[in-house]
């Protein structure tokens, strides 16, 4: 009788799902998360840049996948801030600056002044911009998203060239940006790149971490919640910055509920299909 | 406590959830949303184009005094040649343009990034002092192959060339298996952080996302009532529509 | 190959040596080097910044394409016309705030806007990006996840070897990714990352370099042919 009011009315199933990710949100609960090896490896590549290198963080997902990548950029740009380090912002999404913008807004950036240690250079219009960067940024985008003429900035008098960073890490939510990093920057000038995915896209890059081309892969919301308890054992700070780690207990509520559906489904199949056997 | 930020979370949540509401049916307050949206997303894009074209090509022109930018801004316009009847295979020029261009660049890119580093990566040692690793490593390399295999499609796939294919097959849909199990965490990371905004959980990164502060958020709640007043009564009023009266004419006929 | 290949026009082959003589150089300028005659990176990097400026002239086309369909709608009356003008309202409106407040603003110096009028509208723009934009967006997505969750009740069932194996995969993968089970059984942790890093990195691979045959075969065919030829 369960099985045909799931089958016959989805709606239910809708607000099993519903409920299942609710209750855990309103206990905030809260739990540690294990370490995946791709989270851990772009960690520790972070953590050991020499003083003064530059990162470039590539702003490269739309709106509609903000839950998943933006706890990311969180914590990697709030790590970056934490270290020597000098960072870039670009995009290759037209929404990929106000989010540069939101993330640098609720960091805690320390001493770090913007023109000097981090720039937010715009949008990367097309394949041709990207290509020129690492010759001359300032040529390819004359102005950052304040309206500075990018030459006159610090940042770039001492960086004028992409392929002087010592990172380019992309949030990437289809692929597409990675793919231009990874032929362009590091096939011409062998930048090291790492990629913040959504679940749905990060399968598809572990070939390029298995080869070598990625130093690292975060993978959706849980690589946020990984990557801030790293930080939290390194530097005892940024535990809920993102707040990717208090949706951990929803997230695995919700995966237990769609194993027990596909069970529950299978179950209910194959119960079905040996009743009409014994029929025939 | 900022004002424009409450009212802000309670247009945001009437938002999400007029787009939630499509789960129950579909309903006028959904497809508001649909058409919003698009209207919203397009603006914005031609906000971000204009300004490129702008500081790509009118700069150079205007600003540096490089003349030789006239030449592509006016091929560049061919474009909207499009919408004329007599001159539209015009933009078919700067299309050619960027064909062109792109083709050479994919020659040289894909080749290096997808083509000769990946199978320079599947060139790792089968047999090493471990058991696991060369297990691992067999399962790469084997795998590799044979699912490169299965897309051999001139030849039949049959006799002991249709086993190969067949094992490569089943890769592949260890592939796809393992790119559902990871797309089920994307999906419900997206609906967990909605859960946060609407109930106006101190967690959910208000500011990082634009909608003030966990004080304005505290008070997302009011606004998921409000909103079930509002669509309850839109459903009440569904329910009870009458329907409409027959013509006259055909009342008489009958 | 068929024996009546179709001619090309004077403008149809013109076209094709365009992309063909583009095409040729950016394919070899990449492994070609003239030393002490002309610096063909110099020439590359200029003739990109010709391109973009080219690309970049298209910026109207899909603003004007919505509009005449929209503005189709709202004159014959079409059942949705009344949507229709919202869409173009928020279209023009976003338009006008993007341009005067967003990231991407005109004047964000402010030497010909006044300051005041920017002034004015960042927290409308910031309404319409945040408070609307994002929030429709995100929440359209989150819509898959419902649907996920009827599937798989309903959709995914193990009637062969095949539909089992993608079956097994993905719930191994899922058990693994959930940290509540990883914590009671860090096995399911590490199944999933095996899983991830061999058979699906080899099964991925395999489309990998299969789909860059096919995309290098096809971009070397489409420099020597044209499309509609044989």
């Amino acid at each position: 009788m369960a099985a045909s009011s799931l089958r016959s009315d989805p709606r239910l199933v809708y607000l099993i799902l519903l409920l299942v990710v609710t209750v855990p949100v309103l206990t905030h609960a809260v739990i540690s998360v294990p370490i995946t090896p791709t989270t851990r490896a772009l960690y520790d590549f972070i953590q050991n840049l020499p003083p003064n290198s530059l990162v470039v963080e590539s702003f490269d997902y739309a709106t509609s996948v903000v839950p998943e990548l933006h706890p990311q950029a969180i914590v990697v740009t709030q790590h970056i801030f934490l270290r020597p380090l000098k960072v870039l912002f670009v995009a290759q999404d037209p929404n990929g600056p106000p989010l540069a913008d939101a993330v640098l807004d609720t960091i805690n950036k320390g001493n770090k002044s913007y023109g000097v240690d981090y720039a937010n250079l715009g949008y990367i219009p097309n394949t041709a911009t990207l290509i020129g960067m690492p010759s001359n940024i300032a040529q390819f985008l004359p102005l950052d998203t304040r309206g500075n003429p990018t030459a006159s900035l610090p940042i770039i008098k001492e960086f004028p060239a992409a392929k002087d960073a010592a990172l380019v890490i992309t949030f990437d939510d289809d692929g597409s940006a990675l793919y231009s990093y990874l032929q362009y920057w590091q096939g011409s000038f062998n930048i090291a790149v790492a990629v913040g995915a959504t679940a749905t896209v990060a399968p598809g890059f572990m070939p390029f971490y298995s080869s070598g081309q990625l130093v690292g892969i975060l993978i959706s919301i849980r690589g946020a919640a990984e990557y801030e308890s790293l930080l939290n054992q390194q530097y005892n700070c940024c535990l809920g910055i993102s707040g990717a780690s208090s949706a951990m207990v929803a997230l695995s509520a919700s995966h237990l509920l769609i194993v027990a559906m596909v069970v529950f489904g299978n179950a209910a199949y194959f119960i079905s299909r040996r009743t009409s056997k014994r029929e025939k | 406590m900022n004002p424009i930020d409450l009212i802000g979370v309670w247009v945001g949540v009437f938002i999400t959830l007029m787009v939630l509401s499509f789960l129950y049916k579909e309903n006028p307050f959904f497809r508001l949303t649909e058409y919003v949206f698009i209207g919203l997303a397009a603006g914005y894009a031609f906000a971000a184009s204009l300004r490129l074209f702008i500081d790509q090509a009118l700069n150079p022109i205007f600003v540096n005094g490089n003349l030789t930018f006239i030449v592509p801004v006016i091929l560049g316009s061919l474009f909207y040649a499009q919408f004329t009847k007599k001159y539209s295979s015009l933009y078919r020029l700067p299309l050619s343009l960027a064909i062109g261009y792109g083709l050479g660049v994919t020659i040289w890119s894909v080749f290096a990034t997808f083509f000769v580093k990946q199978v320079i990566a599947t060139m790792i040692p089968l047999f090493t002092g471990d058991a696991l690793t060369t297990f691992d490593n067999v399962v790469l390399v084997a795998g590799t192959i044979l699912s490169l295999s299965y897309f051999i499609l001139h030849r039949e796939q049959k006799g002991v060339w249709g086993g190969f294919t067949k094992i490569g097959k089943y890769f592949i849909l260890a592939t796809l298996g393992a790119v559902f199990g990871s797309t089920v965490l994307g999906r419900m990371a997206i609906i967990i952080q909605r859960v946060q905004f609407l109930v106006g959980d101190p967690a959910f990164p208000w500011r990082a996302l634009g909608m003030g502060t966990a004080t304005e958020g505290a008070y997302a709640p009011i606004g998921v009532v409000a909103f079930l007043a509002v669509f309850g009564y839109y459903l009440y009023r569904e329910r009870n529509k009458t329907p409409k009266a027959e013509p006259a004419s055909k009342a008489t006929k009958a | 190959m068929s024996s009546d290949k179709k001619k090309m026009t004077r403008g149809e082959l013109g076209l094709q040596v365009i992309i063909f003589s583009l095409g040729f150089f950016y394919a070899i300028v990449y492994y070609v080097a003239v030393p002490g005659t002309v610096n063909l990176q110099a020439v590359s990097d200029q003739l990109l910044a010709y391109l973009t400026a080219v690309l970049t002239a298209a910026f109207a086309i899909g603003v004007i394409n919505l509009t005449r369909v929209h503005v189709n709608n709202i004159k014959r009356k079409r059942a949705t016309w009344r949507y229709s003008v919202i869409l173009i309202i928020c279209l023009f409106a976003m338009a006008i705030f993007s341009m005067i407040a967003s990231p991407f603003a005109l004047d964000p110096r402010a030497t010909v806007i006044p300051a005041g009028v920017i002034a004015f509208s960042t927290p409308i723009w910031e309404f319409l990006y945040y408070k609307i934009l994002v929030n429709i967006n995100s929440t359209i997505f989150s819509l898959l996840a419902f649907f996920i969750a009827s599937a798989a009740y309903r959709a995914f069932k193990a009637r062969s070897l095949e539909s089992t194996i993608l079956l097994v995969a993905g719930l191994l993968v899922i058990l693994g990714q959930a940290p509540v089970v990883d914590l009671v059984w860090p096995g399911f942790g590490a199944i999933r990352d095996w899983i991830l890093a061999f058979p699906n990195t080899a099964g991925q691979r395999g489309i990998l370099i299969g789909a860059a045959l096919g995309i290098l075969v096809f971009s070397v065919r489409r420099l020597f042919r044209y499309p509609w030829g044989d």
